[in-house]
């Protein structure tokens, strides 16, 4: 009576730790859809909850930058998360999931 | 979270340990704070052998609010069939008894065996309505009443190990938790120890 075929959300970041549990977890888990997430700080959005009164334009501009820059090797990694999932047809979708959080942080 | 209700994820699947986390902690940051707040099953998988044992799943039955969601996310989730119902019990002896002042050791021993039978019935009871629970969510299962030997979470895996199970499924919180936490001192002592994933579901999931 197996009838739940609903998603399973991945977390990744990139560790070798993450990538064996993707694919253990792709032994485990009956056959569904994965989504694998790789979560990333938007220093731009972080910015929004400083003391705006200092920044420039040129601050805002750098900060956007480099969020873009991490966004594409967000995407990156989240890609490499799914292809570790081999091992059920389904489990081959990533999604990159951006953390705009108030304070820095380690990725994860 | 907020990712796993974009998607209404049936499951979130964690390594023990992340990038972030400190190289002496055992679990990480990330995957506490996430068992501790997700109201979904989490799968928590620690670094260990690229090859599956292929016993039945162990699924922790205390009879507690969360013990049916948990055969219900066993079954549902998990890709393997069979399962072993296992129930803690803990002796008499363990719980604190002492000798009684005034009585015949005679006596006060087979008054402590006739309370730990009791005490084991209890728990077979216990195993086998999980075993009923297990049955009809399509599980192949078997009851285990099993006489706690540390703790119950080392029961529990020593009982794991013993079977080749792959994983070991818990509720949240069960009997023994104080009502404030969502995790309760079990799941939250397997996710931080087992060589085993883990999948921790709360009594609300399912």
């Amino acid at each position: 009576m197996r009838t739940d075929t609903a998603t399973a959300l991945i977390a990744y970041d990139g560790s070798e730790d993450a990538a064996a549990a993707i694919r253990h977890a792709g032994r485990l888990l009956a056959p569904r859809q994965a989504v694998v997430v790789y979560v990333w700080e938007s220093l731009a959005g972080m910015l929004l909850h400083t003391d705006a009164a200092g920044l420039t334009g040129t601050m805002r501009e750098a900060a956007a930058e480099l969020d873009e820059e991490d966004r594409r090797y967000a995407e990156r990694i989240a890609a490499e998360g799914a292809e570790l999932a081999p091992v059920r047809p389904g489990l081959t979708r990533s999604r990159v999931r951006c953390r705009a959080a108030p304070r820095p942080g380690p990725r994860y | 979270m907020t990712a796993a209700d974009a998607v209404d994820a049936a499951v979130m699947v964690i390594g023990s340990r992340g990038q972030g986390a400190v190289e002496s902690a055992l679990l990480g940051s990330v995957s506490s704070g996430l068992l501790h707040h997700a109201n979904r099953p989490v799968l928590v998988v620690p670094p260990c052998e690229e090859v599956t044992p292929a016993g039945p799943v162990l699924v922790g039955f205390d009879g507690s609010d969360a013990s049916p969601a948990a055969v219900d996310a066993a079954a549902k989730l998990l890709s393997v069939r069979e399962a072993v119902i296992a129930t803690v019990w803990m002796p008499y002896r363990r719980v604190g008894g002492a000798g009684v002042a005034g009585a015949s050791v005679a006596v006060v021993s087979r008054a402590v065996e006739e309370l730990d039978s009791s005490i084991r019935t209890g728990a077979e009871q216990t195993a086998h309505d999980g075993v009923r629970l297990a049955a009809a969510a399509g599980l192949e299962a078997r009851a285990e009443a099993i006489q706690m030997s540390a703790r119950v979470w080392c029961t529990l895996g020593d009982s794991a190990e013993a079977h080749g199970s792959p994983a070991i499924v818990v509720g949240s919180r069960g009997r023994g938790s104080v009502a404030s936490t969502v995790l309760g001192s079990t799941s939250a002592a397997l996710v931080h120890h087992s060589h085993l994933p883990i999948l921790v579901v709360p009594s609300r999931a399912g």
